[in-house]
């Protein structure tokens, strides 16, 4: 009996798999203001999104993840203009597609097909100015500057949006917030930051995510779907130590 | 569905406040003001504290929000005011059997219960029964870590217990010695003895500078033996050994007692007796007499080797 529950079991096991979710489409890539370039795509099934990037196809060592969606839109800033960027996207879970581009060109727009990496078809969209080529390049070692992305709208990220005002009038200033909205900003660039440079996390059994940076001490809590419960700087010594929960390297938000 | 705030007693927090393994749930109280997880994780302020701040500055509604229609902050504070005279009592082991009837004894006699057992299920329970000032949380008494959270945040909240009561334990299936699976082994020892020692480490400290009484679950078992269960026997002598040293170590004000419960018609006493279990008394029973013999110890009593009375 337990051999036919097993079975059964890794057969919907290997049926999710073969749903897994796909590009729609090629991924868009523009360049945005300030020599940033902006990573955009959509799949046919909502996912966390995932970007890695580097200077080497085998050193893609910059990443960055946002929410469940099915339209995903990253803004890389800081990058070296005129240097070609490898550049892997897909879920936290799955590559959907890599190429490359070069930071501040201005050829015309071409990308891969879904899940083919060195597939280039024709862009649909002239206002592309990246070209995206295949993969061979030798690897640079130039440091790579982080990635920050522009923050959703605030009750996008804030959970109980009705408790906002309390949490920024408590711990605002613990980040010199200017508003409720920088504060919810600030939480929300915390979360991705959290994720790409594999802060310490813990989910509790309840679902919160507690993220702390042991170099900022700066410390959230976020609830099951990503949005944050609150975000403050704690004074005493072992407080991260008295959290619950179970350490984690992927948030629930983005291990779709 | 909304939770008590056990600070001021305001009955609209949109989470509890804790959650079942213990941590801050994070949300500002609208009428206190009192942050879970925060105030007290991070500011080590205690209920009790927090609360007579908050009478002091006139029981004024802190959010930024506007309060309810009709808000009484006298009514919802009245429901969650211990009772004069009331002991903190921290009880392992409260989700089943003698725990858990110790539980609704003290509960319904006005004391403060702050209980702790593996089962979260039961512990949503008895959290949903039995609001603030009740403290419940899920943990294992045997894992050390989760066992120092959970005395460093209830000595915050709540100050240290006057009563500590190590009830937790298991019992491995009949068998003789040899023939007792080796994870069976681990779970009895572990529970047993290293959790009644994970509880003492970590609420005495505390407990020192104010007084108290420790009891350690011992049984017929920690003072006679029987065939086929020779483990959970190695751990009661183990308990009683332990309470004799522990009774002379302890600072003055403390006592450790090693109490025998007697024969409870329990899950754990059906494993063992099978059928025959049915013939001794159920724990409610039991937990009227006993709940009124932990009560009325002390610190003369330390270093005693008890039996609830009746046993």
């Amino acid at each position: 009996m337990m051999q036919r529950l097993l079975l059964l079991f890794l057969l919907l096991c290997t049926a999710c798999d073969l749903r897994a979710v796909n590009l729609v489409a090629p991924p868009e890539i523009a360049p945005a203001a300030d020599g940033a370039m902006t990573l955009r795509w959509k799949l046919d099934s909502t996912a966390g999104g995932r970007v890695r990037f580097g200077l080497a196809q085998d050193r893609l060592d910059q990443s960055a993840s946002d929410g469940v969606g099915t339209e995903h839109t990253f803004t890389l800033r800081g990058l070296k203009p005129g240097t070609k960027y490898f550049y892997s996207i897909g879920t936290a879970r799955r590559e959907l597609t890599t190429g490359s581009f070069i930071a501040g060109g201005d050829a015309a727009a071409k990308s891969g097909p879904p899940s083919q990496t060195d597939a280039p078809a024709p862009s649909q969209k002239k206002s592309l100015l990246q070209k995206i080529t295949g993969l061979a390049s030798k690897p640079v070692s130039t440091p790579v500057p982080p990635v920050v992305r522009d923050a959703p709208a605030t009750r996008k990220t804030w959970g109980n949006i009705g408790s906002l005002p309390d949490h920024f009038a408590r711990h605002g200033a613990d980040f010199s917030a200017k508003s409720e909205d920088d504060y919810a900003a600030q939480s929300w660039r915390f979360r991705e930051r959290a994720v790409a440079e594999h802060l310490p996390m813990k989910l509790d059994t309840d679902g919160t995510v507690r993220v702390f940076d042991p170099k900022t001490r700066a410390f959230a809590s976020f609830n099951h779907d990503g949005t944050t419960k609150t975000y403050f700087r704690p004074e005493s010594a072992g407080y991260w130590q008295r959290q619950p929960g179970r350490a984690i390297q992927t948030p629930p938000w983005i291990s779709q | 569905m909304s939770y008590t705030c056990p600070v001021c007693g305001f009955q609209k927090l949109t989470e509890p406040p804790r959650s079942l393994t213990g941590g801050g749930s994070s949300e500002i109280c609208p009428s206190c003001g009192y942050q879970h997880g925060v105030d007290d994780d991070d500011k080590g302020r205690s209920h009790a504290a927090a609360r007579d701040e908050w009478k002091r500055g006139g029981m004024k509604w802190q959010s930024k929000s506007a309060p309810p229609k009709n808000w009484k902050p006298a009514e919802q504070l009245a429901a969650v005011l211990p009772r004069d005279g009331a002991k903190v009592i921290a009880l392992t082991g409260c989700t089943r059997g003698c725990g858990r009837a110790l539980a609704e004894f003290f509960t319904a006699q006005g004391q403060v219960v702050i209980g702790c057992g593996r089962s979260e299920k039961h512990i949503a329970e008895l959290r949903s029964k039995f609001g603030p000032p009740h403290d419940f949380t899920a943990l294992d008494v045997a894992d050390d870590e989760a066992v120092h959270r959970w005395a460093e945040r209830i000595t915050v909240t709540h100050g240290a217990p006057d009563l500590l009561i190590n009830n937790a334990a298991v019992i491995a299936p009949n068998a003789p010695l040899w023939k007792v699976p080796v994870a069976e082994i681990s779970a009895t020892l572990n529970v047993n003895i290293a959790g009644t020692v994970n509880t003492i480490r970590h609420f005495v400290p505390a407990m020192a500078g104010r007084g108290g009484v420790i009891v350690n679950f011992s049984s017929g078992w920690g003072r006679g033996t029987s065939p086929d269960v020779a483990i959970y026997c190695a751990t009661k002598w183990a308990v009683e050994g332990l309470t004799q040293a522990l009774a002379q170590e302890l600072p003055h004000g403390l006592a450790a007692v090693a109490l025998n419960p007697g024969i409870i018609d329990t899950e754990m006493l059906r494993s063992c007796f099978g059928s025959g279990a049915v013939n001794h008394p159920k724990p409610d029973e039991w937990a009227e007499r006993a709940g009124p013999f932990l009560l009325a110890l002390t610190a003369k009593d330390n270093g005693r080797s008890l039996d609830v009375p009746g046993a």
